[in-house]
């Protein structure tokens, strides 16, 4: 009986024990995020960033989670703790509820909100404008939606394939006119809706949206030195918040699209948004 | 006493004040490693310099020393502030470090070292050094009282080597091998890699995190005798701090390494202490030196190197990472806190001096527990973290004012640190709880001045930065990937016209064969063929008759193929004329008469002539053959 005791007791401390150690090495993202949600009522927003994103690079994305945490910065950034790029990161935080909610009306007003702040700030010091002309094809390509070009090279196909339809397979005369007009509007949709559903693709495949978290990131060669300034006078200052496209990572420098100029900038310098399409290169 | 005369003993007690108020302004402190040292032993000297203002003192100078060697100095700064009474005193200042070698025995006065502030001079204590002969102090020897102690080969600035070249040359060292001490571990080696002289690196440990200590070592192995290495080529280290210091010399002493059957001397020429900036495969350019003495004297020079290394550097694990964790913040920390005072009026300040000390690089900032009410300025710094004995340890000490804006008991939490210990690979979180700081009203402050209403009001409706958070994690649809990612997708849009297009063209292509084929199948030439296959059927059941008809239809249609002639149309002479006249040779042309004579012969008496049915279809064949090539021909 005794020893029935005793076998008792050490069950119930390694039990105890193992619960203790279970819940003190790892919480769950709820907690964690409650934990966030909590700091940041009482005001404590370095506290809830900490714990955001701890959960960010523990890959969990929620678009609750990301507009919280774009609250918490926002927070600190007007409160005497503010630290520099503050602003940037809540941008990043909103374009990342915005990727992965596309229709929350608080969230998109929020980012307007905090690119108007900066771009008020940095107004008042002569700074770059924030948003930079994209090039041509990324213009067109955004345009519409990379489904709506799909769509769009769906139906060309279907009418090009139509028309060729009729003018091979059927023999009469008064096939002939709706024959070649099908084909040649078919082949016309075709191509620009085919070709730039292809672009969409080939851009969402081989870039990814960032924002700039620092006040200012400068636009480098491969080399690492600063990029001239172009003959057309742009910019290669990219200013806090601004959005840009990653093209390709290489050990502490990022290349990256910025309106049409193309350069490197510091990896830590730029947030990546969580990219909206499930399978990336 | 005339007034001229007191203006000017005014004007010089004023100056006097001035002078003794600027000099109360400048603290010197002065600090030597030892007062007795042996010939060609090297010592450090070093001043303390501080000022109460922001402005540091500057231009350090120690005076040369004859007997002496002087180098440096290397100078680092520092920053110290403190609350006395509530009165915030900020302290600026450097510290300068000499080295000094000793070069001949006798006692020597070092100093005054000098700074300059304001415009004016300030001297240091002066210190006392006796520098004895080599060998009479005692000593003990590293490495466990090894009995070999040669010869210390290493200057740290390059002033040479005090020793007689050639004092252990390889006929040396080989007359006494029995006499070798103990190889340290850290000097073995399996095989050399030259057989005059290498250079080589370890590093520990292997496979870092983002801010763990990285310790090299390079160590030179010469095969003839002592050397001495100069022109050293110090290795690159773009992607990691350096803690090592100015002076990341190791003198130590020589020892021999049996590798194979020669006796080495070898030693450890630098030792760096590297902390990884970030995660990646990060490179340690190479090491190269050259070994200069008698033995190693060659043109070109002796000169040898190691190879970059190349160390696989990740970040600490993500399970079990505490919130706040920032990556870098390795090593073992211990925190510790003074908060004064614990009584003041609302809007007043309360000063808070952490001090973080451990090993590794120190991380640079703490968490403080922001809380409504309560204002944390930015920290001020004193730190002191250096390389002792190949560890990385000090200290930082962060000085807080922290602002109290609401009355009543506040509770102001722990300062924390969370960092990842290397050699209990887990992380830790460094904590210096804060205590309650109880904050009485102040009278004179107006209540809606208070930071928390402030804060409070940024929540305003209107604001369109107050963000209002979100309590829960409400459900959404997740984005699908596109359609467009679909291979089918594309197959479909380019495949249904394509096949639209290939059916056509393929429906058109066979529309042409099918004619073909059937103009093939009445063309006379196959008929021909096909006649003199039944021509060969009856000629094996000896039937003359079918045998005949058969190879004379055969022949007919092979004219006609041949020439485009009919020949049923025509009578014998014609015939002939006809086909001289399309060109047919005449040796084939009389053949082919007799061949059709024979055949008519045969078909109306039934019998055979002179030719045997058989016979009557060879020739027949040689003859199709012989107008199927005038066929083509023409």
């Amino acid at each position: 009986m005794r020893g029935f005791g005793w076998f008792c007791a050490v069950l119930s401390a390694l039990v105890v024990g193992g619960t203790f150690v279970g819940s003190a090495s790892a919480e769950t993202p709820k907690e964690e995020f409650d934990a966030a949600v909590t700091a940041l009522e009482r005001g404590a927003y370095g506290d809830a960033i900490d714990h955001f994103e701890l959960l960010a690079d523990r890959g969990f994305t929620h678009p609750d989670a990301s507009f919280d945490r774009a609250a918490a910065y926002i927070g600190r950034a007007r409160s005497p703790q503010k630290q520099p790029g503050d602003l940037g990161r809540a941008a990043a935080a909103l374009a990342e509820t915005l990727a992965l909610r596309p229709d929350d009306r608080e969230a998109e007003s929020a980012l307007d909100a905090v690119r108007s702040e900066i771009g008020r700030r940095r107004a008042r010091t002569g700074g770059s404008p924030l948003v930079a002309r994209p090039r041509l094809s990324r213009a067109l390509v955004g345009l519409l939606p990379e489904q709506a070009w799909g769509v769009l090279g769906a139906l060309g196909s279907a009418s090009l394939a139509w028309g060729l339809a009729l003018r091979l397979f059927v023999k009469r005369t008064t096939a002939e006119v709706p024959g070649a007009l099908a084909a040649g509007i078919g082949a016309l949709l075709l191509c620009v809706g085919g070709g730039l559903a292809l672009e969409a693709r080939h851009f969402r495949r081989t870039s990814t949206l960032a924002v700039v978290v620092v006040p200012e990131a400068r636009l480098l060669d491969d080399a690492g030195r600063p990029l001239a300034t172009p003959a057309s006078g742009e910019s290669n200052v990219v200013p806090e918040g601004a959005e840009i496209y990653v093209l390709e990572r290489r050990g502490g420098l990022d290349r990256v699209e910025w309106g049409t100029t193309d350069g490197y900038v510091i990896a830590g310098q730029v947030r990546e948004v969580e990219p909206r399409g499930a399978d990336r290169p | 006493m005339s007034p001229r005369a007191l203006l000017g003993l005014a004007c010089a007690l004023v100056a006097l004040c001035f002078a003794s108020g600027a000099r109360a302004q400048v603290s010197l402190d002065t600090q030597i490693g030892a007062h007795k040292v042996e010939l060609g032993d090297s010592i450090q000297f070093e001043i303390t310099a501080t000022s109460s203002t922001d402005e540091p003192p500057q231009n350090p100078h120690l005076p040369p020393v004859p007997g002496l060697s002087i180098r440096g100095p290397s100078i680092g700064s520092r920053t110290q502030v403190s609350i006395n009474n509530g009165r915030m005193q900020r302290q600026t200042g450097i510290s300068a470090t000499w080295s000094i070698q000793a070069l001949k025995p006798g006692t020597f006065r070092i100093g005054p070292a000098t700074v300059d502030f304001g415009g004016q001079h300030f001297q240091s204590r002066v210190e006392m050094l006796e520098v004895v002969p080599a060998g009479t102090l005692p000593r003990t020897p590293p490495g466990g009282g090894q009995p070999f102690d040669p010869f210390r080969f290493f200057d740290p600035f390059g002033g040479g080597s005090p020793f007689p070249q050639g004092l252990f040359g390889p006929n040396d060292v080989q007359q006494e091998p029995e006499q070798l001490p103990p190889v340290p571990d850290e000097f073995k080696v399996d095989h050399a890699p030259d057989p005059l002289a290498f250079v080589r690196a370890t590093v520990t440990p292997k496979h870092p995190v983002v801010g763990e200590q990285v310790t090299v070592r390079f160590y030179a192995y010469g095969a003839r005798g002592i050397f001495r290495p100069v022109n050293a080529v110090e290795p690159t280290h773009p992607d990691f701090l350096d803690y090592t210091g100015q002076d990341d010399s190791i003198a130590e002493n020589a020892v021999r390494v049996p590798i194979g059957d020669t006796l080495w001397i070898a030693g450890k020429i630098r030792e760096i202490c590297l902390f990884p900036l970030h995660a990646g495969r990060l490179t340690i350019g190479s090491f190269g030196l050259t070994f200069d003495g008698g033995a190693y004297r060659a043109n070109p020079p002796t000169t040898r190197s190691t190879a970059p290394i190349t160390l696989d550097v990740t970040e600490p694990p993500l399970d079990g990472r505490p919130a706040g964790y920032r990556i870098g913040d390795v090593g073992t920390l211990e925190l510790s806190v003074a908060v004064d005072p614990r009584k003041v009026v609302a809007g007043d300040a309360v000063s808070v001096v952490a001090k973080l000390a451990g090993t590794g690089s120190i991380p640079t900032a703490l968490h403080v527990p922001e809380q409504r009410g309560v204002e944390w300025l930015d920290p001020t710094h004193v730190d002191e973290v250096n390389n002792e004995h190949g560890t990385v340890r000090g200290f930082r000490a962060f000085t807080y004012i922290v602002k109290m804006h609401d009355a009543g008991t506040v509770d102001l939490g722990e300062l924390t640190l969370p960092y990842w210990d290397p050699r209990k690979r887990a992380y830790a979180t460094a904590r210096a709880p804060l205590g309650k700081i109880d904050v009485a009203p102040n009278p004179k402050a107006a209540p809606s001045a208070t930071a928390s209403a402030a804060a409070s009001a940024n929540a305003d409706f209107g604001d369109p930065l107050a963000l209002k958070p979100r309590h829960t994690l409400a459900s959404y649809a997740s984005a699908k990937a596109p359609f467009t990612d679909a291979l089918r997708f594309w197959y479909l849009l380019l495949g249904a016209p394509l096949a639209v297009a290939l059916s056509g063209i393929g429906a058109e292509l066979g529309g042409r064969l099918r004619r073909s084929r059937s103009a093939s199948r009445s063309s006379p030439l196959r008929l021909a063929q096909d006649s003199l296959k039944a021509a060969e059927t009856a000629a094996r059941s000896s039937e003359i008759a079918k045998t005949a008809a058969a190879v004379e239809r055969a022949l007919f249609l092979a004219i006609e193929a041949g020439t485009g002639i009919r020949p049923r149309a025509l009578l014998k002479d014609d015939l002939r004329a006809a086909l001289a006249g399309a060109g047919v040779e005449t040796a084939t042309l009389t053949r082919a008469l007799e061949l059709l004579d024979a055949c008519e012969s045969a078909r109306f008496t039934g019998k055979s002539g002179e030719l045997q049915p058989k016979e009557l279809v060879s020739q027949a064949r040689g003859l199709l053959g012989e107008l199927s090539r005038k066929r083509r021909s023409s």
